[in-house]
């Protein structure tokens, strides 16, 4: 019986009664369907999870927001090259400070080498800007239905899926460097994705995805002082409001008028107390000065492999 | 960048498992394109090759060979071979083509299993058929099979 206990002391599958459901379901919109499966989080606790489908959740694009010269100005990218790295505006000193370090991303007529489509082989030894079309999948999320806290924080790697947007776009943490990506033999660095001016852009197999919260983007924007060339008309922006949910079960709300409180911990979260959740709880808060601005780490267990599927 | 051990990067967390596989048509007749992240060959790479004897051409090769052999079409019922490939590797994502021929056209690829990559976690397959304007989508994964039912 002794054996047992710590088993049963990791299970926590239990039935979801439907109010619980429904109110969950209530802050979506774009939801096909909610329902709830088992699960196990990477803690190993076996419990039950949300499956959030949603369908269509690439917003309509007004792009591409790769320049098409030198002259253009296109939408955001993050550069970590040694010539003027960092966020900023798609445009002549981003491209020029690629040049300067040995990435071919211009050429001769002062046009950007530019790839939108997966079937299109780059050229060898060419670098590109990344202005992917995007293609509609049906995507489905698992978020455990009582957040499991952990002891030690879970710091996001690049392009880890980390939460789900209140209207199904799946947010991702940051975006893959120009320099070193994910490291492949011989593989070829300098392709920089365009990302737009709400801070997100369609992966390479057509889904539309969010580095940035997008309610919180202006202000980051203006933080970097891009807010006179760029600015995120389609997503409102507002202070403090539910903007999704991470993967570990924890509610994101965009960055308060003043701040993220001092409180907060390093993965810009906290207990609160909020209209949707007047009994308080864990939450994160974008950044509103940041870039990205979604939080770099989890501080609950969430479903290691599968949190996120295609169909 | 010739060493396995650069191959070696921490996998868990990282979203690469999904993959889109074209197939199109042009002057010169049918392609297979290929695009997959650079991290789903890493994964791929490193589980199934030793640690040693990499150069440009055996990792080039390797690719090329973890990409086709998961690749199996079938149109109309007969099997559609892949022909000689081509790969441009990327740090985040690399690009293969494989000549396909002529073809007098097809209206199904019914039994075609495209399982290449089904190593990695929770992996998915996009397999999409442009003719012009018209693309027809399917997304494979374990769930069935890497299978294409119609």
């Amino acid at each position: 019986m002794l054996l047992l206990l710590p088993l049963l002391a990791c299970s926590k599958d239990e039935p979801v009664d439907s109010a619980t459901v429904a109110d969950f379901s209530a802050h979506f919109s774009n939801l096909d369907s909610l329902d709830t499966v088992s699960c196990t989080l990477s803690d190993g606790t076996s419990t039950t999870c949300y499956s959030l489908t949603f369908s269509g959740s690439n917003p309509s694009d007004d792009g591409p927001y790769c320049p098409a010269t030198l002259d253009d100005v296109g939408g955001v990218g993050i550069y970590d090259g040694d010539t003027n790295p960092g966020f900023q505006v798609m445009k002549r000193a981003l491209f020029e400070g690629m040049e300067a370090d040995g990435y071919d991303i211009v050429d001769e007529e002062g046009n950007i080498r530019i790839v939108t489509s997966a079937d299109t082989m780059p050229e060898e030894g060419k670098a590109y800007c990344m202005a992917l079309d995007p293609v509609d999948l049906t995507l489905t999320f698992l978020i455990p239905v009582t957040p499991v806290p952990v002891s030690s924080a879970h710091t996001l790697e690049t392009v880890e899926q980390m939460g789900v947007q209140l209207d199904g776009i799946p947010l991702t943490s940051n975006p893959p460097s120009v320099v070193d990506g994910p490291p492949i033999a011989n593989g070829q660095g300098g392709n920089i994705p365009s990302i737009d001016p709400c801070g997100g852009h369609p992966d390479p197999a057509g889904y539309y995805h969010a580095h940035f919260g997008a309610e919180s983007m202006n202000s980051v924007l203006a933080a970097y002082g891009m807010d006179s060339e760029l600015s995120c008309t389609r997503v409102a922006q507002a202070a403090d409001v539910l903007i999704g949910f991470a993967k570990d079960g924890y509610p994101i709300y965009s960055a308060p008028e003043a701040g993220i409180p001092a409180e907060a911990d390093a993965c810009q979260g906290m207990e609160a107390t909020t209209a949707e959740f007047p009994d308080g709880t864990y939450l994160y808060y974008l950044a509103p000065d940041q870039a990205p601005n979604l939080p770099p780490c989890l501080m609950g267990a969430y479903v290691e492999q599968g949190a996120m599927t295609y169909e | 960048m010739s060493s396995l051990a650069l191959l070696l990067a921490p996998f868990t967390g990282h979203n690469p498992d999904i993959a889109t596989f074209i197939l199109s048509e042009a002057e010169q007749g049918w392609s297979l394109w290929v695009s997959v992240s650079g991290a789903a060959l890493d994964w791929v790479l490193t589980q199934n090759t030793p640690e040693s004897g990499w150069s440009e051409e055996t990792v080039r090769a390797a690719c090329l060979d973890a990409v086709s052999t998961g690749v199996h079409l079938v149109a109309d019922g007969h099997p559609w071979t892949l022909g000689p490939g081509e790969v441009r590797l990327g740090t985040h994502q690399s690009t293969f083509r494989f000549d396909l021929g002529e073809h007098p056209g097809f209206s199904s690829l019914q039994g075609t299993r495209v399982d290449a990559l089904s190593q990695v976690p929770n992996q998915h397959n996009v397999l999409r058929v442009v003719r012009g304007e018209d693309v027809q989508q399917w997304v494979l994964a374990e769930r069935n099979g890497y299978a294409v039912a119609e």
